[in-house]
């Protein structure tokens, strides 16, 4: 049952518990509606599709804008992402930290969320790109770059949070 | 599927296993499974239960079960779902959440086919039931002999208040009358009063009888439907 990833999906959008049950709720129902809509077996990428839609809804509507309109102005280009990026993989005393359950999670929520929801369906859900691209309603050109930039983004974060805790 | 080819830099695997290991994954809560499974599946009382197929294993196989049978109300979650846009694009407050909790309860009654709680022909039967579970007495008249019959009642749920609604039938469609008190109905904004409007092909009508309010609500012809409407009011205001 794809219940658990779309509530995962929706509580890590909607960073709130009630909201998340919500949205899961409309979703469920819309799915209903739009069963015509699914196409083979791709039914995971269907309903996250339309859990991630109704979230994007609730957040603009929350927000009184449109959620991270301004993700994809954000992002880099391929040649700036490679120098900021160029500071190579994670030191290995990082990735063994004790505290490291608690910045991954900060980390993740710190992304905005556009680029949040593609580490989680990559990452957690793992999920292809083309399916991703079917969640997203976005080429798949723009997953991998938006997924390089989350990631980046994340790498960033997670060593900022190191570097201002102990280790 | 097609897998982009995915040459991970050392980093990206870092990340990866960071996240699979570390990443808080949130189970949807009981409460909510259960909630979503009410509103999606039959009554249990079927001679058919509903088969968690092994091959959906997934949300798929317990949508696919009720389709088949109620399809021909199955188009009514297209109301909460317009509904359920309109709202949040057009930012509409609180009193049109009303009018979503009414569409939503009525399409969640008719898709999971959980709607009669008194099953009865009898309005004898009918509108006492109504009147014990709900504290207020809705006027309900049988019109078995001009072509709707009245199949039942049930409690509805509007914005976390139970309302009376009365189950009638024509041919193969439904109709919902849903019966609200003045307090319930005046929290729809005033310019939804007179006419809920059509949605999607599902049509309503409303009248008033004896302080009280009825909203029918149905995927019947709307000419039909505004025929039923009339006839139900003449008759309560020949009681």
């Amino acid at each position: 049952m794809h219940l658990d990833a779309a509530y995962n999906l929706a509580r890590w959008l909607m960073s709130d518990e009630a909201e998340a049950r919500d949205v899961v709720q409309i979703a469920a129902l819309r799915a209903l509606t739009y069963l015509d809509s699914l196409r083979g077996d791709d039914a995971k990428a269907w309903f996250l599709g339309i859990v991630r839609n109704c979230c994007m809804t609730a957040l603009s509507e929350r927000s009184g804008r449109i959620a991270d309109m301004d993700v994809d102005a954000v992002v880099l280009g391929n040649e700036e992402l490679e120098t900021l990026g160029s500071s190579g993989p994670i030191p290995e005393q990082e990735m063994m930290r004790s505290d490291n359950r608690a910045h991954v999670n900060q980390a993740l929520q710190l992304l905005p969320v556009g680029h949040r929801e593609v580490l989680i369906l990559r990452e957690m859900e793992e999920m292809a790109y083309d399916e991703i691209a079917a969640v997203m309603d976005v080429p798949i050109g723009t997953v991998m770059s938006r997924l390089s930039r989350a990631r980046f983004l994340f790498k960033q974060a997670f060593l900022g949070l190191n570097q201002g805790a102990a280790p | 599927m097609s897998e982009a080819p995915d040459d991970l830099k050392r980093e990206d695997i870092q990340i990866k296993s960071l996240l699979q290991r570390h990443a808080e994954r949130f189970d949807a809560p009981a409460g909510l499974r259960n909630s979503i499974m009410l509103q999606l599946q039959p009554p249990p009382s079927t001679s058919n239960p509903p088969s968690r197929q092994k091959t959906g294993g997934s949300m798929w196989a317990w949508l696919a079960f009720p389709l088949p049978r109620f399809a021909s109300s199955f188009g009514l979650g297209a109301i909460v779902a317009t509904l359920v846009v309109g709202q949040m694009t057009a930012g509409m407050q609180d009193k049109q959440a009303m009018l979503l909790a009414m569409a939503s309860d009525h399409a969640r009654a008719v898709v999971t086919r959980n709607t009669i709680e008194v099953k009865s022909s009898s309005m004898h039967t009918v509108k006492p039931w109504l009147s014990s579970q709900l504290g207020y007495s809705p006027l309900i008249t049988d019109l078995a002999d001009q072509g709707f019959p009245l199949i039942g009642g049930r409690r509805g749920f509007i914005g976390g208040t139970p309302v009376a609604v009365a189950v009638y039938g024509y041919k193969q469609h439904e109709i919902d009358v849903y019966i609200l008190t003045n307090a319930v109905f005046q929290q729809f904004p005033s310019r939804l009063r007179d006419s809920l409007g059509d949605i999607n092909g599902f049509h309503t009508t409303t009248w008033n009888a004896a302080d009280l309010h009825y909203i029918a609500v149905s995927d019947m012809n709307a000419q039909q439907l505004a025929a039923f409407g009339k006839l139900l009011a003449k008759n309560q205001a020949n009681e």
